[in-house]
């Protein structure tokens, strides 16, 4: 839950927020969840969508976001720490972003993302493998796209 | 069921990904602790589970909105002394959202859901009919993404609104932008007779047979505007010559506004240069009615 609010957002508190919000969301529409098993898309969905909401409300996140980029260095050439990638996550842009820490933090399949962020999975596969170039694009690592 | 929410929260948050600061953890326990017990009481009689789950959903959303988000974000508190009593009849809000932005495009997309447990076959056609265009402008706004990719620019944006919202009547619009060379605005209005219980079209309002009269009573109106507006521009004189943009169909897009009016609504450049924006036309109800009284006997 955090590391996706926090993937989307790029900002602690913001995430925090939108958990607090996806939390309240959840325990309130609980009665939806037809199958326990299906707890973690289910809130990882109600956090994803709270955080777009986020977003477009705040919408000088996106200005800070776009400034961030322009000003910011590129990512260090070192990629051999994970903090390192996740830099690197984070340059991504929306979607990409999203449908990257779902299936590479979270350990999600792309059915699984597509029902998170209520997508179809032919667009999800399209985000994933355009997502992988442009993270190895920005981390100057040719073998990661594979 | 409250124990079993808190731990499913409590696992997720320990095996986060990334490093959850102590804060987060803090917040997150704070939340729990104030969530209400959801408490099941021995059943006396079986209410529909349609109902249960609505009046349970209910209860929670006001507990949230009234007492527990006020104590817990000042934010909140303070945005929620501008929001009016809720007494809308049909419930709308926004179930997904999807938003993208770079350099060159911009996706921003509020899919709306519309809940009228009353007229559940109406609502279920309308959000039907709304994740299809949705989900059609989407997958057209990706689709050029991969074309354009660093070389076009192209924006996006859908958003609602409730335009009439009365124990008889409901009206949903849908505004999609496009901004590209040019700018291009097209609405879609969605209508539910709730005296009815249905979904209702143009056509389902209006004999085909009556168009005629109809389209007559809009150019008439035009001209009327062009009259007194000398910046106002139709292009009326082809629907006379029987190349008709004004040409209705079971399709076209209208409301009723709060004087009873029946306002015709068309796209940017259907029956106009782009100066004219998207054009609304008026029809009194003294005017329509008897086309409206009309196509109703004939059913």
């Amino acid at each position: 839950m955090y590391t996706l609010a926090m993937g989307i957002l790029k900002n602690e508190a913001d995430a925090a927020d939108a958990m607090q919000d996806a939390i309240l969301k959840a325990y309130c529409n609980l009665d939806q969840l037809k199958y326990r098993n299906r707890f973690r898309p289910w809130i990882l969905s109600i956090v994803h969508n709270t955080a777009i909401e986020y977003i477009r409300k705040q919408k000088n996140i996106v200005d800070l976001e776009s400034q961030e980029e322009l000003a910011a260095p590129e990512p260090a050439v070192d990629t051999a720490t994970r903090l390192t990638v996740w830099e690197g996550v984070q340059r991504l842009k929306l979607p990409y972003r999203t449908v990257i820490i779902l299936f590479y933090y979270e350990n999600y399949s792309v059915r699984q993302i597509a029902e998170v962020t209520h997508t179809s999975v032919i667009a999800i596969k399209q985000q994933l493998s355009r997502g992988r170039k442009m993270l190895a694009q920005l981390l100057n690592k040719e073998d990661f796209v594979q | 069921m409250k124990q079993s929410f808190d731990q499913e929260i409590r696992d997720a948050l320990q095996q986060e990904p990334i490093s959850v600061p102590a804060s987060v953890h803090e917040r997150t326990e704070q939340i729990l602790d104030a969530l209400p017990e959801k408490e099941s009481k021995p059943k006396l009689f079986v209410l529909p589970r349609a109902v249960v789950r609505a009046t349970q959903a209910a209860a929670c959303i006001l507990f949230v909105l009234l007492v527990l988000l006020p104590n817990v974000s000042v934010a909140y508190a303070k945005a929620v002394e501008n929001i009016p009593v809720i007494g809308s009849l049909v419930e709308i809000f926004t179930i997904r959202n999807y938003f993208y932005s770079d350099d060159r495009h911009e996706l921003d997309v509020q899919v709306p859901q519309v809940s009228d447990p009353g007229n559940q076959n109406a609502s279920d056609l309308i959000n039907k009919n709304v994740n299809q265009l949705t989900a059609a402008v989407i997958q057209q706004f990706y689709d050029e993404l991969e074309i354009t990719h660093d070389k076009g620019y192209g924006s996006i944006y859908i958003d609602y609104e409730t335009v009439t919202n009365t124990d008889k009547w409901f009206t949903l619009k849908l505004t999609v932008t496009e901004l590209a060379a040019s700018s291009n605005t097209y609405f879609r209005f969605y209508h539910i007779d709730r005296t009815t219980g249905t979904y209702v079209t143009f056509g389902d309002l209006f004999d085909e047979a009556d168009y005629p009269a109809l389209e007559q009573l809009i150019i008439k109106q035009m001209r009327r505007e062009m009259d007194e507006n000398e910046d106002a521009v139709y292009w009326i004189d082809g629907a006379e010559a029987g190349e008709s943009f004004t040409a209705l169909s079971g399709t076209q897009n209208f409301y009723f506004d709060d004087a009873g009016n029946l306002v015709i609504v068309y796209n940017k450049y259907e029956v106009g240069p782009g100066s004219m924006g998207c054009p609304k036309i008026e029809i009194s109800p003294q005017d329509f009615q008897a086309y409206l009284d009309h196509s109703n006997t004939a059913d």
